[in-house]
């Protein structure tokens, strides 16, 4: 075996240029499949940072229109107290949260978490005390407790940091503990808090409020999924009876965590690593291709080892040893590769396990053994097939320079030419991917989103503390108003609003309504709108149009709410009773609650009948707007004056700017400064950006099907080129004596071109037959575009054509230029 | 014979190329005994390289019998050919087919390795024979760091190392000068005298004579057997 491996690392030494374009073909796609790989194993194999994470349960609400609701504070208060199958389970709902340091405020991600949080993660603090039943209950004195990272940054690591007050919000937290360094949440958060003294800011009271609270349990010994969704089921029913307005048809969603975090990954980086694969494939009959060239240059050599007695064993060993040594080097640059690969398409990991892989290396031993595996296989796999066709040359012919072929089937078909074909075809299949991606991209950016997002510029400004709006109810609206004013004021700014929920935040919140002059519809039938609380010129900042009525004036009245009045729920209850506002609503929302009928001047109630909520009337309608995603479709929305709440919205401030966006962003920013210097600003982002990023995952995988697609084209060509460079180095002689006969040029170059041809339409007739099966399974990741689509057969065969035929051009062009005589000279 | 070492009686050779019969040999009987040197003569296209190839077991007879050192192996599996053909036959080819990427020493040495031979043994013989050649100098170059004469006579140490039954020489002199020609061909005599026994292809006159017995070949027949210490026919 040495002295195979002696002679087989001399061979690759001795020609340099075929094992750099071995080991780089092979280093493509070890790597590319070794850094999906890794992804894969992120997101689904490797176990979550926690102890027996088998039994972490993720549980949420769900009804007939959201099957991943949040979960209503009380219900969940509820659960605690009715269940019986987990040891503990825990609500957690993520803020960004003012938190005054030494030298500024800045905001900083804090995760409100129940009592059991900790517990349920298994997790210890490193310092200073846990967090105790007594910590999360209303009223309890303020504490929080620090991440690692957090303590390092806010107190430099200091152990004194226990005990000692930090302002967050306006309001001192004693810490009470910090959490060990490889502690890993599936949010991001720096610090954490308990949730029920902060129940009542945040409105979860609320049973009908499902606003970002999210609950994980761990299943207790000898319970399994099945019994806890039974278990739950029937909690769920009970709290329907018992709720029947704001439960009415709220189920209970119980999952494993893993499959909450990770399963909406599933199928793209499935598909992904399919792709990658066939690449692999590719690269792999790419070398074997160049191997079994290369064994016929070798076929003396191979016959003298015969000669002298070697076995077929023998012989297929030394020549696999090659392969195997080409391999692990392509292995080994590969896993460099993967490493870059992995960085590159770690964004493929779901959002909520980012924060856990952020900080884990893509290597772990499921990576390795994959990387070991994949590098045997495919040395394996391209290495066999010549070994065994070098095997076969007969001593004979070899030692008697008889030119020959390695044929594998009857007539004009060698072994090569069948690699070929395949090769084109599967290329081809990835092109025809790609191409789907493609068409399927253009069709979703084709989309308007219902905003003109050109020329805006988003941005959120950390409001007041809520105390302060305890003693002024309208100081929020005071800020935003002062903040309006000053951005105003810049030359470069042609309008500015606030709103709510801006269009692609991934901050849309919708509330139940119904119409006044009908009937009320029974509970779990009532219709629910995206609502929006924005300023006066927020239809002309974001380029919606009024279609008709008209938009808000400013001068919507405000209620008089006296000094020191808690803001809640009962409290917008009692204070807008019988007030009437003003609403603009969305073309859909006009035509779902009023089809047919004129909506302008028509009244609807906001909330839950027994919520006393006011009564909207609507005064114009603008057009719809896609909030989330372009391939949403968009959903009925109203609007209603920001200037008549007092609520602490997470508002955006939106700025239409006369000229290039990017450059008014620091003026604009200054501007804030100015008048809201302890406000931090943060989320600044154009407006097109946002839009952009809503399918930004969507483009990044057609991304890598293109990149996928072309490699796999860029090697069939390689391929095509050097099996016709190959036959026309052997037929050079054949090629002397057609032109010595009177042969033209043109004839000549017809011959390779045929031959060329020859390799290329059957490879595109089986790649289109195996584009139809493969592209079947995009199907999900398609939009617009049907797998089928015609067009994106059409355009990947063609590309693949005219990319095989400039490939079958240059050794055609050579071998017009033999001379005859030299060729007829050389035998 | 007791000292019979290679026997062919029947022995034939068709290649069917295209639905078209070529009989490449024709009914050849021959004997050769050990420590004979035997030529085989005979114009090009006469079928010697074919019976060459037989002897070696590089080929089989389409018909007729081959006994080798007492044993058929005309039908033989080809692994056990293999076996055969690296224990008790040793090539020369004219075109020396020494293994470019393998120095001298690891050249003589490779026919060991696929006996299996420890390394101890096996470099202890690939020296030996190398020694026996003049070569044993030169043991850590490159094929083409030699001259012709030198590389076949690196490829008769090859032959030689594993102390085989016959050597089969293919026209050794057809690709060396004259005066590397005769060394080599002196060289064939010297092992001759040493007791190896030698069937060599040429179409040389000059060199035929150097063998106890000429074969002629013509049109795939034995047509004449020349004794050389015996100019008469036999």
């Amino acid at each position: 075996m040495i002295p195979d491996l002696r002679y087989a690392f001399r061979q690759l030494t001795k020609s340099p240029g075929f094992t750099v374009v071995a080991v780089l073909t092979l280093a493509i796609g070890i790597g590319a499949n070794t850094a999906l790989f890794s992804i894969v194993n992120a997101t689904f194999l490797r176990s979550l940072p926690y102890p027996e994470p088998g039994r972490l349960m993720h549980v949420t609400e769900r009804n007939r229109q959201w099957p991943d609701m949040s979960v209503s504070y009380p219900n969940f208060l509820d659960w605690v107290a009715q269940q019986e199958v987990f040891t503990d389970l825990a609500i957690y709902r993520t803020n960004s949260v003012k938190l005054k340091t030494a030298g500024a405020s800045e905001l900083v991600s804090a995760g409100y978490v129940s009592a059991g949080f900790f517990d349920v993660l298994g997790v210890n603090v490193a310092l200073g005390r846990a967090l105790a039943p007594e910590d999360d209950r209303p009223g309890a004195a303020p504490v929080v407790w620090l991440t690692h990272a957090g303590w390092q940054r806010f107190f430099s690591g200091d152990p004194a940091a226990i005990g000692q007050s930090v302002l967050i919000e306006g309001r001192a937290y004693a810490v009470a503990g910090i959490l060990p360094p490889d502690f890993r949440f599936f949010r991001a958060a720096e610090l954490f808090l308990p949730v029920a003294p902060a129940a009542d800011e945040m409105f979860l009271k609320d049973r009908e409020n499902h606003n970002g609270t999210r609950v994980v349990a761990r299943l207790k010994p000898g319970e399994s999924l099945e019994s806890a969704q039974a278990a739950m089921d029937v909690i769920a029913q009970r709290l329907q009876l018992a709720w029947p307005e704001a439960n009415a048809g709220i189920g209970i969603r119980v999952q494993p965590l893993r499959d909450n975090l990770a399963s909406e990954a599933r199928s793209s980086q499935l598909l992904l690593l399919g792709a990658v694969g066939l690449v692999l494939l590719i690269a792999c009959v790419n070398v074997a291709n160049m191997l079994l060239a290369r064994s016929l240059a070798r076929e003396r050599e191979i016959a003298v080892r015969t000669a002298l007695g070697a076995s077929r064993f023998r012989l297929v060993r030394l020549l696999v040893t090659e392969s195997l040594l080409i391999a692990a080097v392509g292995g080994a640059v590969g896993a460099l590769l993967s490493l870059w690969g992995y960085d590159f398409g770690r964004r493929l990991v779901p959002w909520q396990m980012q924060p856990i892989v952020a900080t884990q290396s893509g290597y772990d031993a499921n990576v390795l053994f994959f990387l070991a595996g994949i590098t045997v296989l495919t040395g394996l796999f391209f290495g066999l097939v010549p070994a065994w066709h070098a095997s076969r040359i007969d001593p004979n012919d070899a030692l008697k320079n008889t030119p020959r072929t390695l044929r594998l089937l009857p007539g004009h078909w060698q072994v090569g030419d069948l690699l070929v074909v395949g090769q084109v075809a599967l290329a081809l299949v990835l092109l025809v991917a790609a191409s789907l991606m493609v068409r399927s991209l253009q069709r979703l950016t084709a989309i308007s989103p219902g905003v003109d997002p050109t020329r805006v510029i988003t941005l959120q400004v950390a409001p007041p503390a809520v105390s302060e709006l305890q003693r002024d109810a309208w100081s929020h609206t005071r800020f935003q108003e002062r903040i309006l004013a000053e951005v105003a004021t810049l030359p470069e700014v042609e309008s500015a609003a606030f709103g709510s929920a801006l269009p692609f935040s991934w901050n849309t919140s919708s509330m139940v309504i119904f119409r006044t002059d009908l009937p009320v519809p029974e509970a779990g039938k009532l219709p629910s709108a995206n609502s929006h609380f924005v300023t006066t010129d927020y239809f002309r900042v974001m380029g919606i149009p009024v279609l008709r009525g008209r938009a808000f004036t400013g001068r919507e009245p405000q209620p008089e709410i006296a000094p020191n009045t808690p803001i809640s729920v009962e409290t917008i209850a009692r204070v807008y009773r019988g007030l009437e506002l003003d609403c603009v609503v969305s073309e859909r929302m006009a035509e779902s609650l009023w089809p047919g009928e004129d909506p302008i001047g028509r009244r609807f109630q906001l909330g839950f009948p027994s919520a006393n909520l006011p009564v909207a009337r609507v005064v114009g309608i603008v057009g719809n707007t896609r909030q989330e995603t372009l391939d949403r479709d968009p959903k009925p929305e109203f609007y209603l004056a920001l200037h008549q709440f007092p609520a602490p919205f997470g508002v955006h401030l939106a700025v239409r700017t006369r000229l290039e966006p990017s450059a008014a962003v620091a003026a604009v920013q200054k501007a804030i400064r100015a008048v809201a210097p302890d406000h931090p600003i943060h989320d600044v982002r154009l407006m097109s950006d946002r839009v952009a990023d809503s399918y930004s995952g969507r483009r990044f995988n057609m991304s890598l099907f293109a990149f996928f697609g072309g490699t796999a084209l860029l090697l069939a060509v390689i391929g095509i080129y050097g099996v016709l460079a190959f036959n026309v180095g052997r037929r050079t002689r054949e090629i002397g004596i057609r032109m010595a006969l009177g042969a033209q040029r043109h004839s000549v170059l017809l011959v390779v071109l045929q031959r060329g041809l020859t390799l290329i339409l059957p490879g595109i007739a089986l790649g289109l037959a195996g584009g139809w099966f493969a592209t079947r399974l995009l199907q999900s990741q398609l939009f617009g575009v049907g797998a089928f689509d015609l067009t994106s057969y059409i355009a990947g065969a063609l590309a693949l054509l005219l990319a095989a035929g400039a490939a079958c051009w240059i050794p055609a062009r050579r071998a017009t230029r033999v001379d005859p005589i030299e060729a007829l000279r050389t035998e | 014979m007791s000292d019979s070492l290679i026997k062919l009686e029947g022995v034939t050779k068709v290649f069917l190329t295209d639905e078209v019969e070529t009989h490449a040999l024709s009914g050849i009987h021959m004997e050769i005994r050990k420590g004979e040197y035997v030529s085989i003569a005979g114009p090009s296209g006469c079928g010697k390289s074919t019976l060459l190839s037989i002897l070696g077991l590089l080929d089989s007879p389409t018909d007729g019998t081959y006994v080798l050192n007492g044993r058929p192996v005309q039908g033989l599996s080809l692994p056990e050919r293999a076996r055969i053909r690296n224990r008790e036959i040793g090539f020369i080819f004219q075109s020396f087919n020494l293994i470019g990427d393998l120095t001298v020493f690891e050249n003589v040495e490779l026919p060991l390795t696929y006996r299996g031979m420890p390394a101890a043994e096996r470099k202890a013989a690939a020296l030996e024979a190398l020694e026996k050649v003049g070569m044993g100098h030169r043991a850590k170059h490159l094929p083409s760091q030699l001259s012709g004469g030198q590389q076949q006579r690196v490829a008769v140490a090859r032959a030689l190392a594993g102390k085989p039954a016959v050597l089969l020489a293919d026209e050794p002199t057809g690709n060396l000068d004259s005066k590397n020609g005769d060394a080599v061909m002196q060289l064939l005599s010297e092992l001759h005298q040493g007791g190896a026994t030698i069937v060599m292809v040429t179409h040389d006159a000059r060199f035929a004579r150097n063998a106890d017995r000429t074969i002629h070949i013509f049109d795939g027949r034995v047509v004449q057997e020349q004794v050389e210490s015996d100019p008469t026919r036999t």
